[in-house]
């Protein structure tokens, strides 16, 4: 597609997303339906939270991951879980997860 | 009104624990709208217009394989479905908000904004919460600026080790706030319907599994709760 049809195709997505976006917090009717399904919502919640986490675990660029890849990220998932509770400190374990899969992917790939 | 106020810097410090991925995605769609002849400014505003990632990745897909116009439009609506589900749970959650601001920041829902602000609405002091979900957009929507031209920038020359850690920073940031915020069995409940039901889901419905899967955990558990 040329430059022009990317133009009309992203305002045509724009427009769209825009109004799933905006709609629950303008139109009153959508509120009153959150407010009712406050239980719904937050399970709906914690399993979107979750379902990025396996999701990452096993895909990468719409493709599912090798096993050793998988191994490294859900070692470094455990790691940085376990370094939150040791020293009670989110960014801490955050950086500690992602150096540690970093790490391991680089011993394992022969980086190092 | 204070434009920058306590809640806002704090949603601004969790927006930091997810920039890295933010910037790692968003770069991986400027390599991959430079590999499939996008545009280079077109590139940069789908990341200004859509901001969400897999929408601008299914959409560069299907024009690079001769999608039609109308069909680029379809898919890149359909894949962004979901915000409906995360705009309805912001929605409560808002308070005293006036409309234009609601309508403005509105546009930058995503499931970083949406998931971290919903975590924070479980505090026992959670604050204005508008002001912390704009906090955190302060610092996604920049980052995934950036990523963007970056990636265009770089073209394939993203050392993978880099691309790797990068991609990293926001599943374990969830891992860790879903590890201190669960409580009782229905929570767990979902986030293991979330864990196990996404990734299959995914593989037979590319784009829906994790909105599938969190409508079903919803539901089910909802039921379940309804005949206890």
């Amino acid at each position: 597609m040329g430059l022009n049809e990317w133009l009309i195709a992203l305002a045509g997505v724009f427009a769209g997303s825009y109004a799933l976006r905006a709609a629950p917090f303008l139109w009153a009717g959508f509120r009153r339906v959150g407010e009712r399904n406050l239980h719904f919502l937050t399970y709906t919640s914690f399993a979107i939270a979750a379902g990025i986490v396996s999701k990452a675990l096993l895909v990468s660029a719409g493709a599912w991951v090798g096993w050793q890849d998988f191994a490294i990220r859900s070692v470094a998932v455990v790691f940085s879980v376990l370094m939150l509770r040791s020293w009670r400190n989110v960014p801490v374990a955050l950086f500690a997860g992602v150096g540690f899969a970093v790490l391991l992917k680089a011993l394992v790939g022969g980086s190092l | 009104m204070r434009w920058l106020t306590a809640d806002t810097r704090s949603g601004w410090r969790a927006g930091f624990a997810v920039g890295p991925t933010f910037l790692a995605i968003f770069a991986g769609f400027g390599i991959a709208s430079q590999a499939t002849q996008v545009p280079e400014l077109a590139a940069v505003l789908a990341t200004l217009l859509v901001f969400a990632a897999p929408a601008q990745f299914a959409m560069v897909d299907l024009a690079s394989q001769g999608g039609t116009l109308a069909q680029v439009i379809a898919i890149g609506v359909l894949v962004n479905l979901r915000f409906v589900l995360m705009s309805l749970t912001l929605a409560t959650r808002f308070q005293g908000v006036s409309r234009w601001r609601l309508a403005f920041w509105a546009q930058f829902v995503s499931a970083s904004s949406y998931l971290l602000t919903f975590f924070q609405s479980r505090r026992p002091e959670p604050g204005n919460l508008h002001d912390y979900y704009r906090g955190v957009v302060l610092v996604t929507f920049p980052a995934a600026l950036l990523g963007t031209l970056g990636g265009l920038a770089l073209g394939v020359g993203l050392p993978d080790i880099v691309a790797f850690g990068g991609t990293l920073f926001l599943p374990i940031y969830f891992a860790l706030l879903l590890a201190s915020e669960v409580r009782g069995r229905y929570e767990i409940g979902a986030v293991l319907i979330g864990l196990l039901l996404t990734p299959p889901l995914e593989a037979l419905a590319p784009g829906w599994g994790l909105f599938i899967a969190a409508i079903a955990a919803g539901g089910l558990l909802r039921s379940i709760e309804g005949w206890a």
